[in-house]
């Protein structure tokens, strides 16, 4: 089927985070797709008619995609790096992000933890990205998944070491770990389904025309 | 346990409405192809694991599945009917007159991660034309699938053709490490890695290049890209622009649906060397038909032969088949009375074509 010429309404999935939404919404409006979500309502639609929006939970949005439910969709690469299935990244947001990091308790060095000869014993909520960080350098890894508070693992004892997204250190100096590698930043995408990209490309194309232009 | 609860990864079957489906859809589209010449293959469901390594991109490395055999030999099980295809189109050349036209429908095993909706793949139905280069073979597979798609009646797909060879034309001279990356980011339109890239390899003109792979459209916006770019377009890249022009130019010509041009197709595979292939529909999370050239590829199993095909994904082709019926024929049922007494009954009509229980 040709493109329609870029009349189509785009649908998006939105994640629920309240930081992150707010920046994605005052974005939208400034080139001309206002949402406005009421309380406890989790799709809208947008003034001109010309988007539909829903908020679903960040780590569930890639799969909304994935299945189509939504063409498009906001989501870290934190979460994409996670997810099955192929998105396009069509355009990657200026909002500040975060940083993959390893870390573990306060003295601890790269070295130190490097000693195990069976490798290196991580808790993480990002399985995937660790695994795929240290087999690129040859460093064998023995990965906990952890669906939150990843911090708290060395400090019980269940690994000595975490790769967790990290801001501003506060919540691992809480805990009394520290960063011992910066390992990679994570960045915001507006992603796409491929083949519902390839059937909307022209008016995909003028959204994406205009947060670049932002 | 899960393991009773569910079908192992990649595994599965059909049910009876569906099977009957996949049937029909299957043989309806073998008729087609063997109504332009394509004669019917079967392509082994393993193979030596080592007559592959070479053709097998990391990627799809982690999705194939390995098995030893008693003699101890490592063996590949089938993960992409083309790979398989073609070993055996290259085990016959010597003895086949060119070129030869194979098609098949066989499935695939590969890994698929939980949450994939991607295992619908699993089922493929293609067409392969062996021996031939140039712009008629490639404007004959690409009409075929358009054909196919028809044939089976799925409606609006939208065909986005792209070409390897002009990716290859304009990076050659970046290393061989960049390249599978610099793939993923131009498929994935993550233009602002192809450029870091492109410039990290020492590309020049990496802006200009963005704006050529990032366009879609038709035979007159690729000829203005180009345009722009004039000279600084490697000789190779122009030359494969012009072949990809020249099939598009060959498809207006007939009657089948237009394709769009989307130099952003690169298609997964490594082995594809020229024109590229993707169809789509509303609803599918990827492709329903992928296809491309393949000129490398016989050459590897020993066969130097160019070649070009495609195969549909009957998975996920079949939810938007409108001509194939995906309800099993309801049989008559003339149970309740002993064998002998309805057996005259039922063979009547067994010969009219209709199914009868007894």
């Amino acid at each position: 089927m040709p493109d329609d010429n870029g009349e189509s309404v785009l649908s998006i999935a939105l994640p629920k985070t309240d930081r992150l939404l707010a920046a994605i919404l005052e974005r939208f409006a400034a080139v001309g797709h206002e949402l406005e979500f009421r309380p406890r309502e989790l799709m809208a639609e947008d003034r001109s008619g010309r988007m539909r929006a829903i908020l679903v939970r960040n780590h569930d949005l890639p799969i909304y995609v994935d299945h189509g439910i939504a063409g498009l969709g906001i989501c870290g690469s934190d979460v994409i790096g996670e997810a099955d299935g192929r998105f396009l990244r069509l355009h990657r947001f200026d909002f500040r992000g975060g940083m993959f990091c390893l870390a573990a308790a306060r003295g601890t060095t790269l070295e130190r933890v490097l000693e195990d000869v069976s490798g290196l014993t991580i808790a993480t909520s990002y399985p995937r990205f660790a695994r795929g960080y240290f087999s690129r350098q040859g460093i064998p890894t023995q990965i906990i998944r952890l669906t939150g508070s990843v911090e708290l693992a060395p400090v019980l004892g269940l690994a000595p070491c975490i790769v967790d997204i990290v801001e501003t250190g506060a919540t691992l100096a809480a805990q009394g770990l520290e960063v011992i590698e910066r390992m990679e930043p994570t960045a915001v995408y507006l992603i796409a389904n491929p083949a519902y990209y390839k059937l909307r490309f022209r008016a995909v194309d003028r959204l994406v025309s205009r947060l670049a232009a932002r | 346990m899960s393991a009773y609860l569910q079908a192992p990864r990649a595994g599965g079957g059909l049910s009876f409405g569906r099977a009957t489906a996949r049937r029909r859809l299957r043989e309806r589209l073998l008729d087609l192809f063997a109504l332009w010449g394509y004669r019917l293959v079967e392509t082994p469901v393993f193979d030596y694991f080592e007559a592959f390594r070479p053709v097998l991109d990391p990627e799809m490395l982690e999705r194939v599945y390995r098995l030893i055999d008693r003699d101890g030999e490592l063996l590949l099980v089938r993960s992409d009917v083309t790979l398989f295809a073609a070993r055996l189109a290259a085990r016959t050349l010597r003895r086949a007159e060119l070129p030869l036209r194979l098609c098949y429908a066989d499935s695939v095993v590969r890994h698929e991660d939980a949450e994939s909706i991607s295992h619908n793949e699993s089922y493929q139905v293609g067409a392969e034309l062996i021996g031939r280069s140039g712009t008629d073979p490639d404007t004959e597979i690409i009409a075929l699938c358009l054909r196919a798609l028809e044939h089976v009646g799925v409606e609006n797909a939208a065909l986005h053709v792209g070409s390897r060879a002009v990716f290859d034309g304009c990076y050659a001279e970046a290393p061989g490490a960049e390249l599978v990356e610099l793939r993923r980011a131009i498929r994935d339109r993550e233009w602002d890695v192809v450029r870091e890239r492109s410039s990290a390899a020492g590309v020049a003109h990496a802006d200009a290049l963005v704006e050529l792979f990032a366009m879609i459209g038709g035979v007159r916006e690729l000829e203005d890209r180009v345009g722009e770019l004039g000279n600084r377009l490697p000789v190779a890249a122009r030359e494969a622009v012009a072949h990809l022009v020249a099939v598009a130019d060959a498809l207006c010509m007939l009657d089948v649906p237009p394709v769009t041009l989307d130099l952003s197709e690169l298609g997964t595979q490594s082995y594809y060397s020229g024109i590229v292939m993707s169809a789509y529909v509303a609803g599918a999370g990827g492709p329903i038909a992928v296809g491309g050239r393949y000129d490398g590829l016989l050459g590897r199993f020993g066969g130097e032969c160019p070649s070009t095909g495609f195969a549909l994904l009957l998975g996920r082709v079949e939810r938007h088949a409108r001509h194939v019926e995906i309800a099993a024929d309801e049989p008559v049922d003339l149970s309740g009375s002993p064998f002998t007494a309805t057996y005259k009954q039922a063979e009547a009509l067994r010969a009219r074509g209709r199914a009868a229980i007894q």
